[in-house]
């Protein structure tokens, strides 16, 4: 609660310090603008565990705890070293530069910077001979990002269970949604040991942004995964939706992140995040929620 | 001696002669070469079986690529099965490597000879020697420079080859490049002669036989598991000699050959009566053995196996189905061999005291062959490809795994759940194998026979096609299903051994028929674990057929009806 509080203050003062200063038409800007430098730090923490505005667990997103008593280690069963690096190269934002720590090997290199550029952790991703571990991701302060130490990629046959999805693509379950109720979210993604599979909600119908809490709508983070698995089987899922009684289509969905004088909104039929004007225009747009959810015993 | 050319002055230069083996159905054919002066730097024999009669080929049947049951009696003359860029209207031509004993490529003087498989049996109504029906025989000759290849060699080779007592001519290769380029042309050998050597010496093969085609490896491979005899056949090809070889890479050598030329050799027809006359009692057209009919291979049409405990797509109503985990849910179907449906004639005037008669049959698919291989002939043989529909529900609906009224009843069975011992099948040495230039995949174990790989009953999965816009799963499709048949019998003291290829009828079953199946094939199983006859020779009812080895053969199959029946 304490986060929505925060934002909706936030928010306020941004609106009532510009329409005092802007009266005129002309003044208002662009009612949008393409988004095209993120937080790196933020971007990367919220597809590994989403925090909140105040550093609390929102849900952890990829990885699971395997030592009960670590619980900053994170595993996550892949087939191979191929798909280990696939998925470690989808947790950066497309403004983050990924390099070879060492030439000829699969080893990388990533510094996550903040919008001014300024770099605030170094991420490594090394391959590793030791089975059944592939890979192991490690930071170099170990502070910036939280709740995760060390990320390890073991393989997938040497998961310690038979644990299977409790939803496939497809699949509805009813759940409670930020403002619409409880509503059918459509699974997008089945889990997989050590890689959550997402729900996801279209709002009903489309809102204006500037009086409304974003706390719960869908990270950055999660809203370009969901756009990137959307994109593969796009017409599926429009029936998905459609049968949940919702419509996915190419417009654009409010998320969780802001760019002033904006909010950010992602067009998931291509993954393009652009933010919209709040302060001096009003648009209404369908939010998206998406939540992560594990494998079962 | 079924007939000779030779001291003909009417047929100059036509010094043909020929033997036949009765108990092979082999005519070897040699011909002394006069005129070198010919073109091309290969040459092979080219043999049309001829197209004034549809019921009188029946003896040569074996030697096209796939063997052709005597169900079939009338079948079309007018199909090119020999692809693209050779001008042939006939159904039934094929090319045959002779043996040679020049080192040199190009025809030269001297004795070559190459050998006719003519032992597929023909009934006695269909008798060939005084049908009227003709043999044409020519030598012709190809050019490096003709030949288009549509595939890319990216490989790095190395080896030797070492000639044996006689040196042989890289041209007697010729028929195994056509095979590769045509796609269709030189599985034309069979393994009877290297199986018969083997059981009548007794002793493993070591020698390098002409007739080591496909078929045989395969099909012996089949039976060594079973016997857990070991054939030596390391080395085996057609010419007589050894290559060692090393290669890395993939070679694709698709493509077709763009012009075919004939030389300056006096070519022959030859008919009944050109045999009779040359020996009244000759047996030459009578062959040895054959099926009755088409095998038939079961495809379930009501049962689709998978690997997650549930699943949705959306049905798009044109035969695809957005299923975007389609590689994890591991969507297969049920296929089978129906080892009863194997019914065999012996030539029982060859071998009037034939007895021990066993069969051991399988089935399965060369992965990297391009699909669609045996579409010619399954069009000859008008045989069955049906299609194995998922949904016949609307556009834009959703197909959920665990709905009731579902035209196909999902069953959730790990892929790896299926193994067959007798293949010495595991989870290591089994995985997940793509057909060549098709949308389906097989799970199975590769086996590498003579640089083919096959893999033997495998495990069938629904087709998925993927666009940068979606991932489909499609329905069921009939691959190119190959059966293997090894006979065994013995006659007058010895045991000769045959093995051929055949392509099978696909049947769709479904509910209580498939029910029926299993116990039929539990049955089965029994009476070939009691070595009792599974029926009898269909010339001859008071000669049983065993199947030895069905009972292992069957096991992953009823393993897999089990599953779905229960």
């Amino acid at each position: 609660m304490k986060s929505i509080r925060f934002f909706t203050a936030f928010i306020a003062v941004i609106m009532f310090s510009f329409m005092t200063s802007c009266t005129k038409e002309e003044d208002k800007g662009p009612e949008q603008g393409d988004v095209t430098s993120f937080n790196q730090v933020k971007f990367f923490q919220n597809n590994i565990v989403q925090i909140d505005s105040l550093g609390n667990i929102v849900q952890r997103v990829n990885g699971t705890q395997l030592d009960p008593v670590n619980d900053t280690e994170l595993y996550i069963g892949v087939e191979n070293i191929e798909e280990a690096i696939e998925i470690f190269k989808s947790w950066f934002s497309p403004d983050t530069e990924i390099k070879a720590a060492v030439p000829s090997t699969a080893d990388m290199k990533v510094e996550l910077k903040d919008l001014n550029g300024k770099t605030q952790e170094t991420v490594y991703f090394k391959a590793v001979d030791k089975t059944p571990t592939l890979a192991e991701v490690s930071f170099e302060k170990g502070s910036v990002i939280k709740y995760v130490s060390k990320l390890i990629f073991i393989k997938e046959s040497a998961w310690p269970n038979n644990a299977q999805s409790p939803y496939y693509v497809g699949d509805f379950e009813t759940h409670d949604t930020y403002e619409d109720g409880k509503q059918k979210w459509v699974c997008i993604k089945k889990a997989e040991p050590g890689q959550n599979g997402l729900m996801m909600y279209i709002s009903s119908r489309s809102v204006s942004y500037g009086t409304k809490y974003i706390t719960e709508f869908a990270s950055p983070s999660l809203a370009k995964q969901a756009s990137s698995i959307l994109r593969k089987n796009w017409n599926s899922y429009v029936t998905y939706f459609q049968k949940a009684g919702r419509t996915l289509d190419g417009s654009y969905y409010w998320i969780n992140d802001t760019h002033f004088p904006g909010i950010y909104a992602i067009r998931l039929s291509d993954g393009d995040i652009d933010w919209f004007d709040i302060v001096f225009r009003d648009p209404y747009k369908h939010y998206i929620q998406i939540r992560t959810f594990g494998i079962v015993e | 001696m079924a007939f000779s050319f030779l001291n003909r002055e009417s047929f100059d230069d036509c010094n043909y002669f020929a033997l036949y083996n009765r108990y092979l159905g082999i005519l070897r054919v040699f011909y002394y070469v006069t005129n070198s002066a010919t073109t091309g730097s290969e040459y092979s024999f080219e043999v049309d079986l001829g197209s004034t009669s549809k019921d009188n080929k029946f003896p040569f049947y074996h030697s096209l690529a796939y063997s052709i049951p005597l169900n079939h009696t009338s079948l079309s003359n007018t199909v090119n099965m020999l692809g693209k860029g050779i001008n042939s209207k006939f159904t039934f031509k094929s090319f045959f490597s002779p043996y040679i004993a020049m080192t040199s490529t190009a025809l030269s003087k001297g004795w070559t000879a190459f050998d006719i498989n003519a032992s597929a049996y023909s009934p006695a109504d269909k008798n060939w020697l005084t049908s009227g029906e003709q043999i044409h025989i020519a030598c012709r000759t190809i050019s490096e420079k003709s030949i288009t290849l549509n595939g890319t060699l990216s490989a790095n080779i190395s080896g030797k080859y070492s000639s044996a007592e006689h040196s042989a001519s890289a041209s007697s290769g010729v028929s195994s490049m056509l095979s590769t380029l045509g796609g269709i042309l030189g599985d034309v050998r069979n393994s009877s002669l290297a199986a018969i050597n083997k059981q009548v010496t007794g002793s493993p093969v070591d020698v390098y036989f002409y007739y080591a085609g496909v078929a045989c490896n395969v099909a012996s491979f089949a039976y060594d598991f079973l016997t857990q005899n070991k054939y030596a056949e390391n080395a085996t090809d057609s010419m007589p000699g050894k290559i060692e070889m090393s290669m890395t890479g993939d070679i694709d050598l698709s493509g077709y050959i763009t012009s075919f030329s004939s030389n300056l050799l006096t070519p022959i027809t030859l008919t009944g009566s050109t045999i009779l006359n040359t020996n009244k009692s000759s047996n030459f057209g009578k062959g040895v053995w054959n099926l009755a009919s088409d095998p038939v291979v079961y495809v379930v049409d009501d049962c689709i196996l998978g690997d997650v405990r549930r699943f949705s797509m959306t049905v798009n109503g044109d035969g695809t189905y957005g299923c975007t985990d389609a590689d994890d849910y591991h969507l297969r179907m049920v296929s089978f061999l129906d080892p009863t449906s194997i019914k065999l004639n012996i030539n029982t005037e060859i071998f009037p005291d034939v007895s021990d008669v066993t069969v051991t049959c399988n089935y399965g698919v060369y992965p990297d062959v391009k699909k669609g291989h045996t579409s010619k002939y399954v069009s000859l043989l008008s045989l069955d490809r049906p299609t194995v529909k998922i949904s016949d529900g609307q556009a834009n609906s959703v197909y959920k795994s665990g709905d009731a009224d579902n035209k196909l009843k999902y069953i959730q069975a790990s892929h790896t759940d299926f193994m067959s011992k007798v293949f010495e099948e595991t989870k290591d040495n089994c995985k997940l194998i793509k057909q060549k230039d098709a949308n389906y995949s097989y799970y199975g174990k590769l086996v590498n026979c003579e640089g083919k790989n096959f893999i033997m009953s495998p495990q069938l999965y629904f087709p998925i096609k993927k666009t940068e816009t979606s991932i489909l799963l499609c329905d069921g499709e009939m691959p190119d299903f190959v059966v293997l048949v090894n006979v065994s019998f013995k006659s007058d003291g010895r045991t000769y051994i045959f093995s051929q290829r055949f392509l099978p009828q696909i049947k769709l079953i479904k509910g209580n028929e498939v029910k029926t199946k299993y116990q039929d094939l539990v049955a089965y199983k029994t009476a070939s674990e009691s070595k009792s006859a599974i029926n009898s020779l269909q010339n001859k009812s008071s000669v049983g057929v065993k199947h030895p080895h069905g009972a292992a053969c069957i096991q992953k199959t009823l393993d897999i009806l089990k599953k779905i029946t229960e």
